[in-house]
């Protein structure tokens, strides 16, 4: 009984802790980031004239366009994320260790590199034809691309390793060809890893600065492109309106796949239709 | 013992379901099955026995199509096989872990293959009830798999690949991951599915040789990649063609022998051979391969064996000197371990019989008929 309890109590202390650590490195920059989207003034410890004005004027000209461009990109860019490193993983699991080896190379490098380099480095390579994309809106979305795909081919990787043994091949004596085991076996088991990559993939790309300002069109300019440049010019609070409106659109995303994409909900709403 | 009571092969007229011949896999150096012959027909149900290693799973791998052969051929019905993909060969196949798919429903799981083969919806649906209901699955058909019990999911398993209606089914130790009680009841209920389906060929892998005489028309036992011996279970039993075929089925008792010369006595007339063991001269049956003269083995089954405690009492059969070293009760019968001079037997009694003493003197006596002589090889 005692060792219930003083296991509780350890239960809530961590919680406590956790919560508070939490808190302090996550919660406080946050609010400080509402606060300030809502602040006429701010020259105290707290600002004053609160304000909607910064957040009304975040949803239209070039703040909304720039909104619009990094949603666009965030989704074209994880979709195509998600099928490069998906076949990736696919293509390899089968391969020689050193040719597995490589592929982990290519698909991971990326994570590892500044992504100020990231850019640099697409914008040289692909400044000659007939590769030539600069200042082309397709340049921005190879860059997230890049930058992202390496999640999506460590979360199928990891899920590859994890698939129930055996199932694939009952389905191919099934009857079922190689084609009809990936899209009914294979990608079915793989959604749980493929969502949680597509939710990391997505929320990078709608906050990626580095590559992005070294290669953005000027007709394509990112939401935190034009964070960058608000804030640069000194419009603090303009600034946070639009990367207040940046997170609830990210965050907005995320929910939908989240409710989307979830076969636990989907049973469950079936199983409530059948009743 | 095996008088199956059940549907028995048709004799066949027509090409057989499955034919493997001279099949070989070999990984490297390593042969995991060297030479293969075998063929299954319409109805027939053929175990695959042998230890861990033996080659089971490759050789249903490779009639499956999911392992390459380095050599020989498959072929099914007519058709040649050997280099066609899994899913052209039609075959059901249920696995030890059943390698249901956790994403679908239990109906879904059994209409799987029914899909691949785009059939009409009405059809499937059809199908897939007659097969859940032949399985005693049909109140769990909105179940996912995980939802089932080990015993459930199995019969899924069976459902499922049966539902394709396949000209073979191959199982591989379908049962080894269910208790005895349960393990009993599923062979069972896969007699009478079989007895449904009278025209399925089976083949049926298995270490467990209960198992296999329980379910085989026919055991073909493996051994290092190789077949070792093929027949009817009550044939492999009486008359081993091998030493090992003997020790792996039924763990019978071999006794080193020299088959004598000039068989006195009436016996040889009945097509009994006498050899000569312990100073001792005992009559047996010749099994079909074992040589005409020289040293061979005497085998003889536990069960087959009597103690006697009175050499007077013994009259008739054979009889040989032994020292009791030890003897146990089993519950439903005892088992005394003998030394025969240099060999030792185990003998297997009733439990009603007392126990022999550890280093009693006694006769151990058989009959002629229940001892056979082998090669000793
Ligand atoms: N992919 C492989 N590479 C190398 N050797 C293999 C491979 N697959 C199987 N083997 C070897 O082939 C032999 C036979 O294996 P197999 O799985 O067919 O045995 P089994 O009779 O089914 O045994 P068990 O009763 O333990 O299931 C084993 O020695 C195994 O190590
Ligand atoms: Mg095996």
């Amino acid at each position: 009984m005692s060792e219930l309890i003083h296991s509780r109590s350890t239960r809530w202390l961590l919680a406590g802790a956790g919560l508070i650590v939490t808190a302090v490195l996550f919660g406080l920059p946050l609010l400080t980031l509402v606060l300030a989207s809502i602040a006429g003034e701010w020259t105290r410890a707290l600002p004053t004239h609160p304000t909607l004005a910064h957040l009304r004027a975040a949803l239209g000209g070039a703040q909304r366009a720039a909104l619009w461009h990094s949603l666009a990109t965030g989704v074209g860019a994880t979709l195509a994320a998600l099928v490069l490193g998906v076949w990736g993983a696919l293509a390899s699991r089968d391969a020689p260790r050193l040719v597995r080896r490589g592929v982990d190379a290519v698909f991971l490098l990326p994570v590892a590199i500044p992504s100020v380099s990231i850019g640099l480095a697409l914008l040289v390579a692909f400044s000659h034809p007939p590769l030539l994309l600069n200042g082309t809106v397709a340049l921005v979305g190879v860059t997230h691309v890049v930058l992202i795909t390496a999640y999506a081919y460590a979360s199928a990787q990891a899920g590859i390793a994890r698939l129930p043994a055996g199932v694939e091949e009952m389905a191919g004596s099934l009857g079922a060809t190689p084609s009809r085991v990936l899209v009914r076996v294979t990608l079915p088991l793989l959604l749980p890893q493929l969502r949680a990559a597509a939710a990391l993939g997505f929320a990078l790309s709608m906050g990626e600065l580095g590559a992005t300002i070294m290669i953005y069109p000027p007709g394509w300019v990112t939401a935190p492109v034009e964070v960058f440049s608000l804030t640069d010019r000194g419009s603090l609070f303009a600034g946070a309106a639009l990367s207040v409106w940046l997170l609830a659109t990210t965050f907005g995303a995320l929910w939908l796949l989240d409710r989307r994409g979830s076969p636990r909900r989907t049973a469950l709403a079936r199983r409530r239709s059948d009743a | 013992m095996n008088e199956t009571p059940w549907a028995t092969p048709r004799d066949g007229l027509e090409s057989p379901q499955i034919r493997v011949q001279a099949l070989s896999v070999r990984y490297g150096d390593h042969a995991v099955l060297d030479r293969i012959d075998l063929s299954v027909a319409a109805g027939e149900v053929v175990v695959l026995l042998g230890a861990s290693g033996s080659g089971k799973t490759t050789l249903l791998r490779a009639i499956a199509g999911f392992t390459a052969p380095t050599g020989g051929r498959i072929a099914l019905g007519a058709t040649d096989v050997t280099r066609a993909p899994p899913y052209a060969r039609g075959l059901g196949l249920v696995v030890q872990n059943y390698a249901l798919f956790p994403h679908l429903r239990v109906a879904d799981n059994v209409a799987f293959g029914l899909r691949a083969r785009k059939l009409p919806r009405a059809q499937i649906e059809r199908t897939v009830a007659r097969f859940l209901e032949m399985t005693g699955m049909a109140a769990y058909a909105q179940r996912y798999p995980r939802e089932l019990s080990g015993g459930q999911q199995q019969r899924v398993a069976i459902a499922r690949a049966l539902a394709i209606e396949p000209p073979a089914l191959l199982l591989d130790e379908p049962l080894s991951a269910l208790d005895a009680p349960l393990r009993a009841e599923m062979l069972e209920e896969l007699r009478r599915l079989h007895a449904q389906l009278p025209n399925t060929a089976i083949v049926y892998v298995t270490h467990d040789q209960t198992e296999a005489i329980a379910i085989g028309h026919r055991i073909v036992l493996l051994h290092q990649g190789r077949i070792v011996a093929d027949g009817a279970p009550r044939h492999l039993h009486d008359a081993p063609p091998n030493r090992y075929t003997a020790e792996f089925f039924g763990q019978a008792n071999l006794l080193p022998a020299r088959i004598l010369d000039t068989p006195p006595g009436a016996d040889g007339a009945r097509g009994y051979v006498a050899v000569r063991i312990a100073d001792r001269t005992i009559w047996a049956r010749r099994s079909a391969d074992a040589p005409a003269s020289g040293e061979v083995l005497l085998c003889v089954r536990p069960h087959d064996l009597r103690l006697d405690a009175d050499p007077a009492a013994v009259s008739e059969g054979n009889r040989l000197d032994g020292v009791v070293r030890s003897s146990q009760w089993l519950g439903a019968s005892q088992r005394a371990v003998v030394d025969i001079g240099p060999a030792t037997v185990r003998v297997d009694r009733p439990a009603s019989a007392p126990l022999p003493a550890a280093g009693a003197r006694v006769q151990v006596t058989f009959a002629a008929e229940r001892a056979v002589l082998l090669a000793d090889r």
